[in-house]
């Protein structure tokens, strides 16, 4: 057996780097939406992620199109399940806008009720997501358990615990009478205290800490040229809601902070969500006890069936960002456009840059486990020590030739 | 601080309005990029919030309008650009250079109503149409849409 003498002395340094490819979804384990993070890593680091949507795409603004307005109101608030309340909302209003309706208080008021739940308990189960991604099972549990307690009390006020369908065009659905009130006002101190405890805990939990402290920071400048909204733009320490900004609804009478962080981290985007919660029990209590005599329930039966010609652009402050609605109609029964920009849409989109540079087990989604396989091994760097030059070759010319070979070219 | 009206003033080629109270400066095209500038020389890269962009198909008009929502933080407000392309071969210059969170709605716009954003590489087919219908070289939401 004859064996190839090594050499002596290397003159040739061969670098061939690597990027691994881990694609992330659209199914997957720790992935809650139908969305492809194809996440380039080179070693453990992130160098590049291309986010590849269209898993969900429902065709709803061309379904809205083709039905007539009140129809689209139901439509509309299946876009989304957790924030139905909020899309029904700023749907309703866009439509009174066009049509010059004005609800009563008392109705803008049991509106706001409607969306701070909302909003309770979708901070509430993205901060419970988090624990379970980070691996804390038991807090997952827990803080599902009470966010229970905020979908009975959306139950209560609106009849159901999900879908509620709750605005009508100059109003709501259902009144609330002084025993709900009571009811309410019961499960939001028990709700309050617990989320305190479970802010107390993101603060100084040190599994919660090591794991979110520092991750994927985002600068107050890239959250807002980027485009990004809600708790996630906030946590950079910018003071922008739509709520304040716009004042809809009974937002101009209702007092509330808009809360900010400075660090710009998975943490303050915790923490921000946290602080959000109880800023939106005071409110729900606000309301409670200041809710304004009058009617608030509209005679459906009256309502208007066809729309003036128009445009209207309606702006809420979902649980994830703000929320748009831009409708157009020609006049009639039915739109001739209803354009509706999720904050998701900039959220999962446009945030592709800020996975780059943190490690693989950063990328949130891809904690609890990951099938790598390795498919962007393009090209390979030569280096001639004797000389210093440095130049790129395909690998396939490499595999065929040799380094050596292709130094002399 | 100057308000977007002041700061557009020479660029606009008209008005027009959105309810409730939103006035929607209509522009060229080819000002579109410099309205841009000057909304951000203006507000600074922290003042500059792109919210959403609407395209709306009109065939009667032989156009695809585009409308521009920005929010600007400093004066807590929207500004509402209008540009109208040529519906035959739409085509407006891309903003995502200037702000990237423009990304999402050029990405959108381009698969779902065929409108081409010069200088934005990312644009592909398929972002969120299905693949029987880019298969097919439909866009979804222009008016004569059949699949």
């Amino acid at each position: 057996m004859s064996t190839t003498e090594p050499e002596k002395e290397a003159s040739v340094l061969v670098k061939i780097p690597i990027t691994v490819e881990v694609p992330i979804g659209p199914q997957h384990p720790a992935l809650h939406e139908p969305v492809l993070l194809k996440v380039y890593a080179d070693g453990e680091e992130v160098t590049y992620v291309d986010v590849v949507t269209g898993y969900n795409h429902r065709g709803i603004e061309k379904l809205l199109e083709s039905s007539t307005f009140h129809k689209g109101k139901f439509i509309a608030s299946r876009v989304c399940g957790i924030c139905n309340t909020i899309h029904d909302d700023c749907y309703t209003r866009a439509l009174e806008y066009l049509a010059g309706i004005e609800p009563p208080p008392r109705a803008r008021y049991l509106r706001v009720l409607a969306m701070e739940l909302e909003r309770i308990h979708s901070h509430m189960l993205v901060n419970a997501v988090m624990a379970d991604i980070v691996g804390f099972d038991a807090l997952f549990m827990l803080i599902m358990k009470d966010r229970e307690q905020v979908m009975k009390a959306k139950e209560i006020l609106t009849g159901n615990r999900v879908l509620a369908d709750y605005m009508v065009l100059g109003g709501v659905r259902r009144d609330l009478d002084e025993f709900k009130r009571g009811r309410l006002l019961t499960i939001l101190e028990k709700v309050e205290e617990r989320i305190r405890y479970y802010r107390k805990l993101f603060e100084e939990d040190s599994t919660i800490n090591s794991r979110l402290r520092g991750v994927g920071v985002i600068k107050a400048v890239e959250a807002v040229a980027h485009g990004l909204l809600g708790p996630t733009l906030r946590a950079s320490n910018v003071k922008y809601d739509a709520r304040a900004d716009e004042r809809y609804d009974a937002y101009d009478e209702v007092p509330f902070n808009v809360i900010t962080a400075a660090e710009g981290d998975a943490l303050a985007r915790a923490l921000v969500r946290w602080d959000e919660a109880l800023e939106s029990v005071s409110m729900c209590k606000y309301v409670l006890e200041h809710l304004p005599s009058g009617p608030a329930v509209v005679d459906e039966r009256r309502l208007p069936r066809t729309f003036p010609a128009g445009e209207a652009y309606a702006r809420a402050e979902a649980p994830r960002g703000e929320l748009t609605y831009f409708i157009a109609s020609v006049g009639g029964a039915v739109p001739y456009r209803v354009k509706i920009r999720t904050p998701s849409l900039n959220n999962v989109v446009n945030s592709a840059f800020s996975y780059v540079g943190y490690s693989l087990a950063d990328v949130p989604v891809i904690l609890t486990s990951y099938d790598p396989c390795v498919s962007c091994m393009e090209r390979a760097i030569v280096i001639d020590l004797k000389e210093g030059r440095e130049f790129t070759v395909p690998l396939k010319d490499l595999a065929l030739r040799g380094a050596k070979t292709l130094m002399k070219r | 601080m100057r308000s977007p009206e002041e700061l557009l003033r020479d660029l606009m080629e008209g008005v027009e309005a959105v309810k409730p109270n939103r006035r929607v400066i209509i522009i060229s095209p080819q000002k579109l990029r410099e309205a841009i500038i000057r909304l951000l020389n203006e507000y600074g890269r922290e003042g500059v919030l792109f919210s959403t962009l609407v395209g709306v198909d009109k065939p009667q008009n032989r156009v695809i309008e585009l409308t521009y929502f920005i929010n600007v933080i400093p004066i807590g407000g929207v500004v509402a650009l209008r540009v109208n392309v040529n519906r035959e071969a739409p085509s407006a210059p891309s903003i995502s250079d200037l702000l990237p969170g423009a990304m999402a709605g050029e990405l959108e716009a381009y698969d779902l109503l065929g409108v081409v954003f010069e200088g934005n590489r990312g644009l592909r087919r398929g972002f969120l149409a299905p693949p029987d219908m880019v298969a097919k070289g439909v866009h979804a939401l222009r008016k004569d849409a059949k699949w």
